[in-house]
């Protein structure tokens, strides 16, 4: 059986205040694509759902048109995860594949993902998608520069989506891109205008679903690779924020691996936005794709072939206030460790 | 629970090369085998700080220090903040002067491969 088999993918919706999250999510939640899909949001009034209502189960969860189960979530998120998964397993709520969580517009996201793995119960019925993040195409590069909640936000992202782009200067929304592609150079970007942008297209594409990983983990690369010219700083607002990759021309003892990243994480998880990587691991036939988002990492996934002819290990850090040299020189020592021992 | 000595389950830690054994397909090592090696890594790093660990029934880690300071942990996650907190220090991988002494033991090493 393969890892996460009959888990439920569980996507990330977040963006800072007024960055057009319910906007996004009133479109996404009419779409017959959403039919298996559950919903948890803060509150039913925000989102204006009356529309788009089919049935009430309770006071906490609705059954919309398309099909979507819809939660408020009362007290902490790991509850409200396991009251949805006891209502679907009793037969109370159509029994969805996916879940998705809208944040709150200041959430950190760091915590939201770690309870995926924290919560015993939790951990054992879903697993993380990916993670959406809505940047207002109008004071997306105001809110950049004063809030670091948005930064963080952005730099955790598997999608980027600028809203507002059909209302907002060309030149800014085009400024605006090229800052979130200097915080994530491995995020895809979309605009909120844009036809195309479907339930399906955005919540689907992770590195655990077997029918997208690697058209996932070969769009970050290639995303990575067109806009990586070396060490970048984010700007002069930059607050430190740096994205990097690393290519490893050896192949990488897992075990060494493992002890470093663990270390690393252990001292500098707070510094370390996001890592996804790609390993060329010794012994193993198949390349290995990890992915954490601070102090959490994430079961490593397997590919069945490489992307491209590059079989070296590639791995991507976004940062705050680490050296990229010292994390290259630091893996490089911690490898050679591997022949030491 | 282990039916011999009675030792309930660990969870999983992603470093955890041989309960993925999808993802490391061709990788030929057992749990045991990578256990010790983990150890044997671990100590490469840990000698730096004066801490030594070992495997403890094949499911936690015993640190220990000269002192008889010691912590039981169960995976590579735990390992780290326990061993800071034994030998008094951070543990940090970025750190200018463990790298350079790393470099040193893998060339130390590496001589003593070719002197063979």
């Amino acid at each position: 059986m393969a890892l996460y088999d009959g888990f439920i993918p569980v996507n990330l919706l977040t963006g800072f205040l007024g960055s057009g999250k319910t906007t996004l999510l009133q479109r996404l939640l009419a779409n017959p694509d959403m039919a298996n899909t559950a919903v948890l949001i803060n509150e039913f009034g925000e989102i204006g759902l009356d529309h788009l209502l089919l049935e009430n189960i309770d006071e906490e969860t609705v059954i919309l048109q398309s099909g979507c189960v819809c939660c408020t979530i009362r007290g902490d998120l790991s509850n409200a995860i396991r009251a949805l998964y006891n209502k679907r397993e009793r037969g109370d709520v159509p029994s969805f594949d996916r879940l998705a969580i809208e944040t709150t517009g200041l959430a950190d996201p760091a915590p939201i993902v770690s309870t995926l793995l924290a919560d015993p119960v939790v951990r054992h019925h879903f697993r993380l998608g990916n993670v959406v993040t809505t940047v207002d195409g109008l004071h997306g590069m105001m809110q950049l520069e004063t809030h670091p909640e948005s930064v963080k936000q952005a730099a955790v992202a598997d999608h980027l989506i600028v809203t507002k782009s059909d209302i907002a200067a060309a030149a800014d929304v085009a400024a605006l891109t090229s800052m979130l592609r200097r915080i994530n150079p491995a995020a895809s970007f979309h605009k909120s205008a844009d036809e195309d942008l479907r339930p399906d297209t955005l919540f689907r594409n992770d590195i655990y679903d077997p029918a997208t990983k690697a058209a996932a983990v070969g769009d970050w690369l290639r995303t990575e690779a067109e806009h990586d010219h070396g060490n970048r700083d984010v700007n002069r607002h930059d607050r430190g924020i740096r994205a990097f990759s690393i290519t490893e021309d050896q192949p990488l003892d897992w075990t060494a691996f493992g002890m470093w990243l663990t270390m690393l994480l252990n001292r500098h998880g707070e510094n370390i936005l996001r890592v996804k990587g790609i390993l060329n691991v010794a012994g193993a036939e198949t390349p290995v794709v990890i992915h954490g988002v601070q102090y959490t990492v994430h079961p490593p996934a397997h590919l069945e072939r490489w992307p491209t002819d590059d079989h070296r290990s590639r791995i991507v850090f976004i940062v705050h206030s680490l050296s990229p040299d010292s994390i290259k020189r630091s893996l490089a020592a911690f490898n050679g460790l591997a022949n030491a021992a | 629970m282990c039916g011999l000595c009675g030792i309930l389950g660990v969870d999983v830690h992603w470093s955890d090369a041989a309960s993925s054994p999808h993802v490391f397909s061709g990788r030929e090592a057992t749990r045991r085998q990578d256990r010790l090696r983990r150890v044997a890594l671990v100590n490469a790093v840990l000698r730096h700080f004066s801490v030594k660990a070992k495997d403890w029934q094949g499911q936690s880690y015993l640190l220990t220090t000269a002192t008889g300071k010691s912590a039981i942990v169960d995976h590579l996650g735990l390992l780290w903040p326990e061993a800071e907190k034994l030998a008094g220090k951070s543990c940090d991988p970025l750190d200018d002067r463990l790298i350079a002494a790393l470099e040193q033991d893998n060339q130390q090493a590496d001589r003593a491969d070719g002197a063979v």
